[in-house]
């Protein structure tokens, strides 16, 4: 059976590596483009939030591809996410596509059902590939990430503009090649001091957190490409939540009952109680965090009615009050247009520019 | 002691607990007004515009109460009203939410509901509460009374009393020969608030259409229903929906849908009950609900809907349920 994985930023890179490994066909979904927006928003239902569309987008670009077996994630709630693949399940099959929808529940949701998905999925080649399989992609979106946080550094450093986008596409491309923990360790350490040798202009730019939704936050085509064009404008961003945190923190350890969100809440004390689905409880965590550390603002971006984002964002504004740190919220949906993201953009980045001036000429005086 | 209590979204279906719970530890209860125009336009200009209309409208139901001059105002943190199932995350926020966004508000109790576990916890929650207020007997007295009020108030329910009579005294006289049997789902909250649902509930009785509500169901049976689900439902309202419109499909000539615009959980049941009852063959309409919601278009969907069913029923052709 082909199978298929949903696009969420560059996973596809480990989930692939995984797959393979473990003696299967993959077919990797097209990147999302317009055309997956389209289908995505014309077969799902309206109200539902983004990423669920651009699911649909990509599981129906994939299964003209070929593929048989859609895996998707579970959950236990309260944010919608745990729902998605049931609900896809049927608007695939009202659309008479007979692919399966493998869906991984969380082991304290069904865990006989996992183990039997498992035990299937690792049926091909037995134990010891889907272990290996494990390691190579948890290397591998180890090293993605490393080079994606290295971009954030070189872009705004960078004097061609562009020379880090560039570099970090092909050393991805690199990445999803390399078949050996080794040799992805030593694409990664070339790739790393290369974009490093770029970085030489010395200023000393603006810093900017991001926090929010994780898809809106890792998927560059939901938020048109929102670490790209802060790198251009001269920022250096901060990502305050990233795959491997959440893989360790949400999918291993919260479902061993060992995952505790203590410091969470004790950044969030006094504006938040605790968890409220999602990364709610994230967004105004790091928020806290990133105040204190002095950086020059924070992007807050979500999906269009995402229920922990719009609690986080409820209490956000009285953060940036109380901490004299500007915070700008975005909300993405299948009608953001680029241009009006951009001037907005900008017009923050002006503003905090403007506001660090003024406060360095105050400390001059 | 003036106790605030904002008339929307759980006050639905817990009040009777809530009102009997203060009254006991000697508290007098205010209940904000009810909605109006003025405390929707209140909260849609102070909450963050993503918002879904029912937390809208609870912000404007707070202020009402901070201009009642009470000296607390009860905004419960509702995580979990039933084991291993949520409610919403705006639920589990809407103390923060409130706090942060409501200026000049008296101090906000706000216990933590937390069921999901078991119901010890909810119980520790409300004594935990009333010892600010009055030693632990009379707490532990006015728990048992709530209980029973919210009994008392979940029997009539099930015998078929309609939630305004029950709540507001209205009289919601039901009619004898009825030409039409209707499933009415949706949250109570929105259902039974005349406001924001443009008085769909009292329209549909007013004529002639026998509606028939989740809450009426034995929760037996909207189990029954809703484990038949290929995954179990954790949002409890989510559940209720599913489960009554499985056990409804098959009792009505027609499902109408009430969903509140920005309704996370509801973008998801929805659609599920929409693509259940079209596979049935039921006719659904579903009614979408905002701060811009025109009465006459609401109407005139549903006369439309009505007429639709009635001719349906008349000409007993198996015209298609969707018009296809």
């Amino acid at each position: 059976m082909k199978l298929t994985v949903p696009h969420m930023g560059n996973s596809y890179i480990a989930l692939e590596a995984l797959l393979l490994e473990m003696g299967h066909e993959v077919v990797v979904p097209p990147a999302s483009t317009k055309k997956t927006l389209n289908l995505g928003t014309k077969y799902s239902p309206e109200s539902a939030c983004l990423p669920l569309k651009i699911n649909i987008g990509n599981f129906l670009e994939a299964i003209e591809l070929g593929a048989e077996g859609i895996i998707m994630a579970g959950g236990s709630g309260p944010c919608r996410f745990g729902y998605y693949a049931q609900v896809q399940r049927e608007i695939l099959k009202d659309l008479g596509h007979e692919a399966e929808v493998i869906v991984l529940e969380p082991p304290n949701e069904n865990f006989a059902q996992l183990r039997l998905q498992i035990q299937r999925l690792f049926a091909l080649k037995g134990m010891r590939s889907f272990w290996r399989g494990l390691q190579l992609a948890w290397e591998k979106i180890q090293a993605v990430e490393e080079l994606e946080s290295v971009a954030h550094y070189t872009r705004p450093r960078e004097i061609v503009t562009g020379n880090t986008s560039h570099l970090l596409a092909n050393s991805l491309a690199q990445l999803r090649k390399a078949s050996s923990v080794l040799d992805i360790r030593r694409t990664l350490q070339i790739n790393r001091d290369a974009m490093l040798e770029m970085a030489i202009n010395e200023t000393k730019p603006l810093r900017i957190g991001i926090v929010g939704e994780i898809y809106t936050v890792l998927e560059p085509f939901v938020n048109l490409d929102l670490e790209e064009r802060l790198g251009h404008l001269g920022v250096e961003v901060n990502r305050t939540v990233n795959l491997v945190e959440w893989i360790r923190d949400h999918l291993v350890l919260s479902s061993l009952r060992l995952y505790k969100n203590d410091h969470l809440r004790k950044l969030a004390h006094g504006y938040l109680r605790g968890f409220v689905g999602g990364h709610g409880l994230e967004s105004v965590a790091h928020t806290v965090m990133l105040a204190q550390q002095k950086f020059d603002g924070v992007i807050h971006i979500l999906p269009f009615t995402c229920m922990p984002e719009i609690v986080a964002q409820s209490v956000l504004r009285h953060v940036s009050a109380d901490y004299h740190i500007p915070i700008l919220s975005l909300v993405v949906d299948e009608h953001t247009g680029e241009t009006g993201f951009q001037t907005r953009l900008e017009a923050f980045v002006d503003l905090i520019g403007q506001k660090t001036e003024a406060s360095l000429n105050v400390e001059a005086k | 002691m003036r106790i605030g209590i904002p008339r929307a979204l759980y006050y639905y279906n817990y009040s009777p607990f809530w009102i009997r719970f203060w009254e006991t530890l000697g508290c007098e209860v205010v209940l904000s007004s009810e909605s109006s125009k003025s405390i929707m336009d209140w909260g849609v200009a102070h909450a963050v515009d993503g918002t879904c209309l029912p937390v809208k409208v609870y912000y404007g139901h707070v202020y009402d109460l901070v201009t009642k001059n009470v000296d607390y105002i009860f905004v419960p943190q509702l995580i979990s009203v039933w084991k291993k199932e949520y409610i919403c995350p705006k639920f589990m926020g809407l103390p923060d939410m409130v706090r942060w966004n409501i200026p000049n508000a008296p101090p906000i109790l706000a216990p933590v509901i937390d069921g999901r576990k078991s119901g010890y916890q909810i119980f520790c929650a409300y004594i935990d509460l009333g010892r600010k207020f009055a030693p632990l007997y009379k707490v532990l007295q006015a728990y048992r009374n709530g209980l029973q009020a919210q009994h008392q108030f979940e029997e009539s329910l099930a015998q078929g009393v309609p939630l305004p009579t029950l709540l507001q005294g209205e009289k919601c006289q039901a009619s004898n020969t009825p030409r039409l049997k209707l499933g009415l789902l949706g949250h109570e909250y929105l259902i039974y608030d005349k406001m924001i649902s443009m008085g769909v509930f009292h329209y549909l009785q007013a004529h002639n259409c026998q509606v028939l509500t989740s809450e009426q169901i034995k929760t037996s049976i909207i189990f029954q229903h809703s484990s038949k689900l290929p995954k179990r439902m954790f949002w409890t309202s989510g559940r209720q929906i599913l489960g009554a419109a499985g056990h409804l499909c098959n009792q009505v000539d027609g499902l109408i849908s009430l969903v509140a615009f920005g309704c996370g959980t509801d973008s998801l049941t929805t659609d599920l009950v929409q693509r259940y009852s079209r596979r049935q063959d039921i006719p659904h309409l579903l009614l979408s609900l905002d701060e811009h919601t025109g009465e006459a278009g609401l109407i005139t969907r549903l006369e439309a809907f009505i007429d639709m069913l009635e001719r349906r029923i008349l000409s007993e052709i198996d015209s298609s349920a969707h018009g296809e």
